[in-house]
């Protein structure tokens, strides 16, 4: 009895999904629009957050390379680049956790697919990226190293970051909607994640017996493959390994977990 | 064919208090007390079981009234008859478009203009971009709005924003059309219109399902009738029979304010 409800809920889970697909139009609106409100509150809209980011980022760059004795043309692209990312990845994770705390006012009323919303939240943080991505073309250029950027394996990274970001978005928007103090925990571990990942310094500079700090950090192995492209560099080949490793780890868990609670999300709303 | 079958639905809602809302509370407060609890009864929190044992079967022509006292299930019924909530135990089948007009606004953004007010909606309620497009005209013609549609809906007042919402939201014909209580709207010279119109939409949907404590209402959208009680389908019959039998039993609830639910 029991195996016959999980394959069924299996199935539902299954057609929530490519429910969801098939609705892109309502998630890619949706999440537009969450994008053009900025817009239409100031002309310049999301640019201020571009903007903002420019501004901390340069200005960071070039404390940061006298602080590590850096030349700037190297640490300025490395430091852009992992802010970038990073902030990136720590939106969608805080983000994430209201996937369906926000959404409770459709969710309430009819039967939309839940996956939408998860890849509603996805979506508006690519548009935000794409946004920042300038940036980064901007400081690559002034430092004179976009010819060196490795384009395919900095879309293949993204790619498999975008992936792994979907599941991690379902699977702390569902646990948010049962537990209201799990964005609140959250926010305060991503806070913490800004220092422990090399995001303003480098793998090399920490001592041998620190380097796990970098090695099981999940945040280090996605900021590698995203970033390393990007400079010009190769990423390593146990960033590769643990980052799609990790990808059907969460691949698991998401079907898991909604397997389970996947039909009980709105009754938690 | 277009149509609802529910078989042996039970809702029961979680009641979360604060001590189970929170992660934290849920880990460390754990206590025996409450394991003991759990083991004897087999239920961990409290649940409120919002529908018991629902047997409904919807088809084509179907004009259904739901009718009962405040808790009764009447709006947790309609939300299962829409798929919000996917029941506890028992199925639900549905064939067709399910619309059900409880909040005409959602999914609206008060900075946008009305015409981007106008194809968010539509999209919200599952139109592509370009069918919420083609509403546009009728929307128009409806809301005589005219260049008001230009500017951000947030400079509207109350009643255009209702009208803006009510003509959208009473432009697509759904299969299955679910509704809390009537909408309706404006001014006494836009009541009249929008009345109209929400009865030549009834007219054309296939399935209507009603909640509604308004008694004119009932018996002129509905001829079957549903009578529900503390979750259960008591009674179904003509809607008149219903609402004679809901009403007989209202008049003991006055004298004996109705006992807490579950």
């Amino acid at each position: 009895m029991q195996t016959i409800e999980n394959r069924t809920q299996l199935a539902l889970l299954q057609n929530d999904v490519l429910q969801s697909f098939r609705k892109w139009q309502f998630w890619g609106f949706l999440g537009w629009n969450d994008i053009a409100k900025q817009y239409r509150r100031s002309f310049i809209g999301p640019v201020w957050i571009t903007l903002n980011s420019a501004i901390f980022i340069v200005a960071f760059g070039l404390v940061g390379a006298q602080l590590f004795k850096f030349s700037v043309e190297d640490y300025l692209p490395y430091f852009c680049a992992g802010q970038i990312f990073f902030s990136f990845m720590s939106s969608l994770i805080n983000e994430g956790c209201d996937t369906y705390i926000n959404a409770h006012t459709f969710l309430k009323q009819t039967a939309y697919p839940k996956f939408a919303f998860v890849l509603r939240v996805v979506w508006r943080n690519l548009l935000l990226l794409g946004h920042n991505l300038a940036v980064i073309i901007a400081v690559l250029l002034w430092a004179g190293r976009l010819s060196q950027v490795q384009w395919l394996p900095f879309l293949a990274g993204l790619l498999v970051t975008i992936l792994a970001a979907c599941f991690v978005v379902a699977i702390f928007g569902a646990i948010a909607a049962r537990y209201r103090d799990v964005p609140m925990m959250v926010a305060s571990i991503m806070q913490v994640s800004f220092f422990v990942t090399p995001v303003m310094w480098r793998p090399d500079q920490l001592t041998e017996r620190a380097q796990w700090l970098v090695h099981l950090n999940p945040l280090a192995c996605y900021l590698e493959i995203l970033r390393q492209p990007l400079l010009g560099l190769a990423a390593s080949q146990q960033a590769w390994l643990t980052a799609v490793g990790l990808l059907a780890v969460l691949c698991v868990a998401f079907i898991l977990l909604y397997r389970q609670v996947r039909r009980r999300i709105v009754y938690w709303l | 064919m277009v149509g609802i079958n529910l078989r042996g639905v039970d809702v029961d809602f979680p009641v979360f208090t604060s001590r189970s809302r929170g992660l934290l509370n849920t880990l460390l407060r754990y206590d025996k007390q409450e394991q003991r609890r759990v083991e004897a009864t087999g239920l961990s929190g409290i649940q409120v079981h919002a529908l018991r044992d629902v047997n409904l079967e919807l088809k084509p022509g179907d004009r259904v009234g739901l009718v009962g006292r405040n808790g009764a299930g009447k709006t947790t019924l309609l939300k299962v008859l829409s798929g919000v909530y996917e029941p506890t135990a028992g199925y639900v089948q549905t064939q067709g478009r399910v619309s059900s007009l409880t909040d005409i606004m959602l999914g609206m953004d008060m900075d946008a203009t009305g015409y981007d007010n106008i194809v968010l909606r539509g999209i919200v309620m599952g139109l592509s971009r370009k069918q919420a497009l083609a509403m546009i005209p009728e929307v128009e013609e409806f809301t005589n709005l005219s260049e008001y549609l230009q500017i951000p809906v947030r400079a509207y007042s109350q009643g255009m924003l209702l009208r803006l919402a009510f003509a959208v939201s009473t432009t697509i014909t759904p299969d299955i059309l679910l509704m809390d209580e009537m909408i309706g709207t404006g001014d006494a010279q836009f009541i009249k219109k929008s009345q109209d119109r929400i009865s030549r939409l009834i007219d054309r949907v296939p399935i209507l399902v009603i909640a509604s404590h308004n008694e004119s209402i009932l018996n002129k959208f509905c001829d079957t009738g549903l009578l529900l009680e503390e979750g259960r389908i008591i009674h179904r019959g003509p809607i008149q029979e219903c609402l004679a039998l809901h009403l007989g039993s209202g008049q003991d609830d006055q004298a004996n304010p109705a006992a807490p639910e579950q």
